[in-house]
């Protein structure tokens, strides 16, 4: 795709890393329009589509789960950081173009991170980060978390989706995975505790007709 | 265009179990050669680095993974695509070390032979509340084709030869995966066949991740 970018005379004199952001301003340019995102977004498949409503259920069910059942150590357990956070998991959802939404799970990471180094004094570790990021997605409200997840490892150019962000991407798939095969025997909970709040989370989405949104008092706030 | 998998990036995962201080080594070894260089990284669980073998240049990219036993299940997503696998125990603490030869088993049965091991036994600065032998790990390390050092993260001991052992060793399968598949392309359709081989496969100790293969 670069190529006619190289030969062209507008572009003459440029270096790699010119091209570079010419290349994603173009794919951010194509990818964040409005009817060519949906048109993706529409024609994930089936099987993604299903993986997302499951996932949004479970998610919905699971909203009783907290910090601390996660281990989640109390200094962070209340932390604003992780408000800061999850909006912007929650923020996946509402950009279109793929480095868009990477750059939402990047700063989540760094916000996590962040709150991790002051409070800690030393440098954090994946032991610390991915318990509060399963738990940041989990409150999170993005329901197209496996649809988000494949377009941006499928739409964002592979030299661009390296390093940091590609490890990034990872955990986030790691907490996805997580949440959606949790169980009482995967966090510090009582299992009949677990059984009786998640079948009780599931009476209400049934009631509610399986309704993806989950807006309710206690998922609002991280706190809660 | 440079490939995610470019011909000099190298992935390597970090197993172990919670407190065996698998990231206390990795800033140490990360650090220490780049202590005039602004860490770009945010933390810790992502480093890399880049470094010189003879005339290779190769960029590690060192991932590291939560040890909690919960996490356990999810681990084929970080290591499926890794070229080395540095698996961490610490020397006073012998569980640390069962769940080391878990993963072994585990990273054999998921990945095969092309993923380079080494095992590091940490913390031998508390040399007086070991529990797990060097002997021990070391000839449990021959046995399974995995490399083993000891290290200290406190006292910066062991850290570099590790790595340095590491990164050989995932060059060299490279070249031979490499030109395996090159054989395999112009040998049309034979099979697809994966030379296993546990024991001539790199040693324990000493650093000397050149052993000749048997392919």
């Amino acid at each position: 795709m670069e190529n006619p970018f190289k030969t062209h005379k507008l572009w003459k004199g440029a270096d790699d890393e010119d091209v570079q952001e010419t290349l994603d301003a173009l794919e951010a340019y194509i990818l964040g329009d409005e009817q060519v995102f949906n048109s993706i977004f529409k024609n994930v498949g089936e099987p993604w589509e299903r993986r997302d409503h499951n996932l949004s259920k479970r998610m919905f069910c699971l909203q009783f789960v907290k910090a601390e059942n996660l281990d989640i150590k109390k200094i962070h357990q209340n932390h604003p950081a992780l408000t800061l956070a999850r909006k912007m998991i929650h923020q996946i959802d509402e950009v279109r173009a793929p480095q868009e939404k990477i750059e939402c799970v990047f700063r989540a990471a760094r916000i996590i991170y962040r709150m991790l180094n002051e409070t800690s004094g030393e440098s954090a570790s994946a032991d610390d980060f991915l318990p509060i990021l399963i738990f940041v997605v989990l409150r999170s409200q993005a329901s197209r978390l496996y649809s988000s997840l494949d377009y941006m490892a499928q739409f964002r150019r592979p030299s661009r989706l390296s390093g940091e962000r590609h490890y990034y991407l990872v955990q986030l798939q790691t907490a996805v995975a997580f949440i959606d095969h949790m169980d009482a025997a995967s966090i510090t909970i009582n299992p009949e505790e677990f059984e009786v709040k998640y079948k009780s989370r599931e009476r209400e989405w049934e009631e509610r007709g399986g309704q993806v949104t989950i807006v309710s008092e206690s998922v609002s706030d991280p706190r809660a | 265009m440079a490939d995610v998998r470019g011909k000099n990036n190298y992935k390597i995962v970090l197993l172990g179990e919670g407190r065996v201080g698998k990231t206390s080594l990795v800033l140490r070894y990360v650090n220490n050669t780049f202590s005039d260089k602004q860490q770009t990284t945010i933390q810790a669980s992502f480093l890399s680095k880049r470094i010189n073998i003879g005339e290779n240049t190769c960029n590690l990219a060192i991932w590291d993974t939560a040890g909690q036993e919960r996490f356990h299940a999810l681990g084929p997503i970080y290591y499926r695509d890794a070229d080395g696998a540095l698996l961490v125990y610490d020397t006073t603490d012998t569980e640390s070390f069962a769940k080391v030869k878990n993963w072994v088993k585990e990273l054999r049965k998921m990945v095969g032979q092309e993923i380079v091991l080494c095992i590091a036994g940490n913390k031998i600065d508390l040399d007086k509340e070991r529990q797990v032998e060097k002997s021990e790990a070391e000839e449990y390390a021959a046995s399974v084709g995995a490399y083993h050092f000891q290290t200290s993260a406190k006292l910066g001991k062991g850290i570099e030869e590790t790595f340095l052992a590491l990164a050989k060793k995932m060059i060299e399968q490279r070249q031979e995966n490499d030109s395996r598949q090159s054989a395999r392309r112009s040998g049309g359709n034979a099979p697809i066949l994966v030379v296993a081989d546990d024991t001539s496969n790199g040693g324990s100790g000493a650093a000397s991740g050149s052993k000749a293969c048997n392919c």
